[in-house]
């Protein structure tokens, strides 16, 4: 069973011109998916329907076996997770503790039970001395690392990120990316997945899918499909710094065995 | 130009102010509002602004910040007086040159400006004293007993997250002034059809980002179940005191004792009724 499935899903804004056609999609459970994609190929959709933001006009949509209709819609949400791509606009408390609580106040979780549970998912994003600030005085990645305790606290079996650390400088991407690493680790019954333009972050998926113009164009391993120049030309998508590197070191004729580990590669030269 | 609003800002500190009860804190505030509307006469107003100064003293807040905090009064204070210097015509004549200037118009003025400087300063250590989210909580409870005609969750939601919003917009604003006065907009000089001109190219970003924003947060509000309607707990407690049921009692003898003497009279002894004044200015 599949954590998410889109059968012939589609999609257009207001009724317009459907921006996702016939659209056929398997996210397998407990998996790091990247759903790769230039800017404006209907990746914030996708999510945005799989979470039932918006609604499909035609097909099914399926959460964990689930077909998602108006009625489940509850169910879905206390599944399905989200952290959206702006910082500031998914900070709804006053505080990091408040705004961590408001979804558990959502789910009716005993309020004598929230402080321990707050605390808890504060530690695992690294949070935990920042509870009483406010979000006019955290970084952009701080604030995502709290939106994404936020959810973590509700539990959810499956992840959705859209594009959480593309507002981000480097060191907030990777203070995310880090989380989501430790995550991938350690709760490896979670789904996750990672809508991205940012293609360093496909390296270590389980599965890449590659999306344009609102289609599934490959499905594939990161290194089947990272390498292949053409097919990233053709969707817009630049290859990772390591693949560049080693393309140049091929072309400079110095051996070494390919990889997608920095630290492996350093290590053979 | 933006940091410098001190009307309505949280002082974080742990006096006896901020500790008490934010529902008895607003409550405090309602039972105040009304009294200063009551003509109290002259020791009325005497004792008055007294507790006002035991309140500031308690809650630990500079004198500064009392006195940023009335700035915007000074232009109220002179618009006033230029009224009553030509509705006023009773007391006692002063000739300044062409002039005239009757006393009643000075008292009549100081009056209001006292009125509202208590006004704004029992506003200003309320605000001071409670944070902006224990404000929504005690409205929240307060109009609890409003539940079955409307849904004051929605009410109390919507002012928290406007609160919550007020320094990102500020933010905002200054990124879009500057982006604009990079290209050439100036905000400062020129007449004032040029100066509308550039508040315009300020007031649309602003207000098309706002759209977005409130978009997106809608989204992620919902996103993690927020249904306003739905059954929800709440992570935040009040805790009610004996100290506050003593603050809120000792407050509410204060008003009675001051309607009383409003009502016997006795205030008036001391000084024309404003509603006397009133009368006066219809005739
Ligand atoms: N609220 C909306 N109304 C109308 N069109 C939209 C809306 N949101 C996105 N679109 C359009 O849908 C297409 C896909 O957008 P989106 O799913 O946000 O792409 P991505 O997340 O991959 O950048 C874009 O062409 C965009 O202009
Ligand atoms: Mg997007």
């Amino acid at each position: 069973m599949d954590a998410i499935k889109f059968e012939n899903v589609t999609f257009g804004y207001h009724n317009q011109t459907p921006i996702i056609e016939n659209l056929n999609l398997e996210i397998k459970k407990g998996k790091y998916t990247v759903l790769l994609g230039h800017n404006g190929s209907g990746k914030s959709t996708i999510a945005k329907l799989a979470i039932g933001l918006l609604e499909c006009q035609d097909g099914n949509i399926f959460i964990d076996g689930i077909e998602l209709n108006e009625k489940n819609l509850n169910q879905i949400r206390s599944k399905v997770a989200i952290v959206f791509q702006n910082p500031d606009n998914q900070f709804i408390g006053s505080t990091v503790r408040d705004d961590m609580a408001f979804g558990l106040e959502n789910k009716c979780v005993d309020p004598n039970l929230m402080d321990a549970m707050i605390e808890e998912y504060a530690k695992k994003v690294n949070m935990h001395e920042f509870l009483d600030t406010e979000p006019t005085n955290l970084s952009g990645g701080q604030k995502q690392r709290v939106a994404l305790a936020g959810v973590l606290a509700m539990q959810p079996d499956i992840l959705i990120l859209d594009e959480a650390t593309s507002m981000l400088d480097p060191i907030g991407k990777k203070e995310i990316f880090d989380v989501i690493q430790e995550l991938k680790v350690k709760r490896s019954e979670m789904t996750i997945l990672s809508i991205t333009h940012h293609i360093e972050e496909a390296l270590f998926a389980d599965e890449i899918i590659i999306l344009n113009n609102g289609k599934v164009v490959k499905v594939g391993l990161p290194n089947d499909l990272l390498y292949d120049q053409n097919l990233l030309n053709q969707n817009a998508l630049e290859a990772p710094f390591i693949i560049q590197l080693e393309e140049k070191l091929k072309q400079a004729n110095i051996p070494f065995e390919p990889t997608l580990d920095v630290k492996e590669l350093v290590k053979q030269l | 130009m933006m940091s410098n609003i001190t009307l309505g800002r949280y002082i974080p500190n742990n006096t006896f102010f901020h500790r008490l009860d934010p529902r008895c804190k607003l409550l405090l505030l309602f039972i105040f509002m009304i009294t200063i509307f009551i003509n109290l006469g002259m020791i009325g107003y005497i004792v008055l602004g007294l507790v006002v100064l035991l309140c500031f003293i308690l809650s630990k807040i500079s004198i500064l910040t009392i006195f940023k905090s009335l700035k915007p009064m000074w232009f109220m204070m002179i618009f006033i007086f230029v009224i009553n210097l030509f509705v006023v015509k009773t007391g006692t004549p002063w000739h300044l040159g062409k002039i005239t200037i009757y006393s009643n118009a000075i008292f009549a003025t100081l009056k209001i400006v006292y009125r509202l400087f208590l006004l704004i300063s029992t506003s200003t250590i309320f605000t001071a004293t409670t944070k902006p989210l224990d404000i929504t909580i005690a409205i929240e409870d307060l109009f609890a007993f409003l539940k079955p005609i409307m849904n004051v969750h929605i009410l109390s939601m919507m002012i928290s997250i406007a609160l919550r919003f007020i320094p990102t917009i500020l933010e905002e604003t200054n990124r879009i002034m500057k982006a604009q006065a990079s290209r050439g907009v100036d905000f400062v000089h020129g007449k004032l059809k040029e100066k509308a001109k550039a508040i315009t190219s300020l007031i649309i970003p602003l207000f098309v980002s706002a759209f977005a924003r409130s978009d997106e947060l809608a989204n992620a509000m919902e996103a993690r179940s927020y249904n306003p309607y739905a059954q929800r707990t709440r992570y935040r407690k009040l805790h009610w005191q004996f100290k506050d049921s003593l603050i809120l009692i000792l407050s509410i003898v204060l008003l009675a004792g001051f309607i009383t003497l409003a009502i016997t009279g006795f205030a008036k002894t001391w000084n024309t009724s404003i509603f006397e004044w009133i009368k006066g200015w219809f005739k």
